[in-house]
């Protein structure tokens, strides 16, 4: 029997080569759709895990960036009389001892500590007795220039001669508006500027020139801080820039201070893992759409290709059975039934089926790692070539070649042989 | 052993009319008998012919060979009844055209269990003179050689009886010759032949011969 659907096979070259073909390319279409919507998948998993490392790179080098700049920045500190109690200073704000103000040219002019802020200042809590209120009264001088390196635009506006600024609450508690004209302990200043609510000591404060207050409060030449920004040396280590200042400075001390609010560590790393996530989100999106499209067109180009398969075969088993009438005849009348001629076609589908898709499949997965740009590795070999999947399109494409073949053999089997070999 | 028919009838329905093709025949056929049937075109004798060899279902009557009425058997039954019993031979030879000679002869062993198949094979390659064509296409060969394949094809399961329709029709007359030699031997040595022709050599070649006429027997 298997040698008669064979030489059939072979004898009838067109047929046999028009049904093999027509099957080899609905496999190769199904593997084609198959392995591209599988490589697809498989490079978005690429391109999530290469995204991940980046998004790892950005965060790390945000961190160095992080630390590069808190040591730019420096430390800021605030330079006191030595003999200052310190616990008296914390709790009133001010000290109550004095230094020269020469003293600032001194750290100005020093080359191992370098300072790009000097804010000298006179501060003292006074009874403003015209106006018969407590206020703290602050002295200050605009920023010392740093001798070498290119004095920066001042952090504080210095107050001009002859001028006074006020906070907001002692202006509102005395009722002084800007540019009235105040007396302050015997001097007269012009308001310039009165602060808005800061919600500090700021705001019952006062600050005049640092000449001015040195003479309101009989301190010639002499101030009670220094608050110096940004100060770097060789050392990113507070505890050295302190030392180190002491020593430029013997009748001083030095506290460290607030650092000049820098993003945290934590806020880079959010930020920056946002960002990425955010990218990484949006690129895992657009192959998510570009992969449902593909699905959607090989839903429903790989039906359609089935179907037109089908119904190719069908007609071309049907041409088959016509061709061979005479031979049904025959096989039947020297005593083949009709389950035995509907074996004879269905076998041969099946070869077909079976031949065909084996040779779809290899052009369909090599023909996509040529052509697609997909190489198969390991990732699409599990998917593509499963057991699963090879069962699938191995063994049910010759099933569905003898869908396509069973009408016509059913035919074929109802033959009549008297029809046929009465002759005519 | 014999072949007994009685009141054989088949009717084809019609639009216009009952065709009444074989009407009402009644015969014997002896083992050994090589019998012709003969008459005008359109008399029925193919369609006699099948209703003997069990292929077509008669409107009425009964065929008994061997004491066995084919039309009673199962489908299955009675295809290995014919496999069995029965040899056939037409104009048409009928074979098929993508097996080489020898695979030709062969082809009644996909039906049923041939005994020394090859040996068998060999022996009737030799007796019609077609060994050197034994591995050749139906399609390269004279018709007589095609016919000659075809009476190979028919004896390879040692049949009982023969049934011919117009084996000769084709044949130049060495050929018709050599069919009529075979049958003649085939019926001397017990078998039964029942041959239909138009021929008057074939007819005279036969042992006996009957005549039809529109369905009846004349
Ligand atoms: N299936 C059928 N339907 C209708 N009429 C049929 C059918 N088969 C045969 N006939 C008719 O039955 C008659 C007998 O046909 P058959 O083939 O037996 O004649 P025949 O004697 O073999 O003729 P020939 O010598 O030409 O071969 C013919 O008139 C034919 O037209
Ligand atoms: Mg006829």
């Amino acid at each position: 029997m298997l040698h008669l659907i064979l030489k059939e096979l072979f004898y009838r070259k067109t047929s046999t080569l028009l049904s093999f073909i027509s099957i080899a390319l609905a496999v190769t279409c199904l593997v084609s759709a198959l392995s591209l919507l599988e490589g697809h998948k498989v490079l978005t998993d690429d391109i999530f895990q290469k995204a991940k490392t980046k998004q790892i790179e950005i965060m790390t080098k945000a961190e160095d960036k992080y630390r590069i700049s808190t040591k730019d920045l420096g430390f800021n500190v605030l330079i006191l009389p030595k003999a200052q109690n310190l616990s008296n200073f914390y709790a009133d704000d001010f000290a109550s001892k004095y230094m020269p103000e020469k003293f600032v040219e001194t750290l100005a002019n020093n080359r191992i500590v370098t300072v790009r802020h000097l804010l000298p200042s006179l501060k003292q809590k006074i009874n403003w007795t015209e106006m018969k209120q407590t206020i703290i009264l602050v002295g200050t001088r605009g920023e010392v220039p740093v001798i070498h390196k290119n004095p920066k635009k001042p952090l504080q506006q210095p107050v001009e001669d002859g001028h006074i600024v006020l906070g907001f609450q002692l202006a509102k508690d005395l009722n002084l508006k800007k540019d009235q004209t105040v007396t302050l302990l015997g001097e007269e200043f012009n308001i310039s500027l009165i602060h808005s609510p800061r919600g500090n000591k700021d705001d019952i404060t006062a600050w005049i020139p640092l000449a001015a207050s040195q003479k309101i409060l009989n301190k010639p030449k002499l101030i009670n801080a220094i608050l110096a920004l940004e100060c770097k040396c060789a050392w990113a280590d507070i505890e050295k820039v302190k030392k180190e200042l002491e020593k430029i400075l013997p009748e001083t001390q030095i506290i460290g201070m607030e650092r000049r609010k820098a993003k945290t560590r934590k806020e880079i790393r959010t930020t920056a893992e946002l960002l990425t996530k955010n990218s990484i989100k949006d690129i895992l999106e657009n192959r998510k759409n570009q992969e449902l499209a593909l699905q959607s067109f090989a839903n429903i180009l790989i039906p359609l290709v089935m179907l037109t398969c089908c119904i190719w075969i069908g007609f071309l088993a049907m041409t088959n059975v016509r061709d061979r009438k005479y031979e049904i005849g025959l096989l039947k009348a020297l005593g083949l039934l009709s389950e035995d001629i509907i074996l004879l076609f269905v076998g041969k589908a099946f070869l077909l089926g079976f031949i065909g898709s084996v040779f779809g499949f290899v052009i369909g997965a090599f023909g996509t790692s040529f052509f697609g740009g997909i190489t198969i590795d390991s990732d699409i070999n599990n998917v593509v070539f499963s057991g699963k999947t090879i069962f699938l399109i191995i063994f049910l494409t010759p099933f569905l070649s003898i869908l396509a073949s069973w009408i016509p053999a059913i035919y074929a089997a109802k033959e009549d042989p008297a029809e046929i070999l009465r002759g005519e | 052993m014999s072949i007994i028919i009685k009141n054989l009838k088949k009717y084809y329905p019609t639009k216009k009319n009952l065709v009444k093709a074989v009407d009402d025949i009644s015969f014997d056929v002896k083992p050994g008998d090589f019998l012709a049937i003969h008459g005008a075109s359109g008399c029925g004798k193919s369609t006699l012919l099948l209703m003997l060899g069990g292929l077509l279902h008669p409107t009425g009557g009964t065929v008994d060979i061997k004491d066995v009425n084919p039309y009673k058997l199962s489908n299955k039954a009675c295809a290995a009844f014919r496999t069995e019993n029965i040899g056939f031979v037409f104009q048409q030879f009928h074979l098929i055209p993508y097996l080489d000679i020898r695979d030709n002869i062969m082809v009644p062993a996909l039906a049923s269990y041939i005994e020394d198949l090859n040996m068998k094979v060999d022996e009737s390659l030799e007796k019609f003179n077609l060994l050197e064509r034994a591995h050749h296409k139906p399609s390269t060969l004279s018709i007589g050689e095609q016919q000659r394949v075809a009476m190979a094809r028919a004896l390879i399961n040692s049949p009982k009886i023969i049934l011919a329709d117009e084996p000769t029709g084709n044949l130049d007359p060495d050929n018709s010759e050599i069919v009529l030699n075979t049958f003649k031997e085939f019926a001397n040595q017990g078998g039964i032949v029942i041959m239909v022709t138009h021929e008057k050599s074939a007819i005279n070649a036969a042992f006996s011969n009957i005549a039809l006429d529109k369905g009846k027997l004349k």
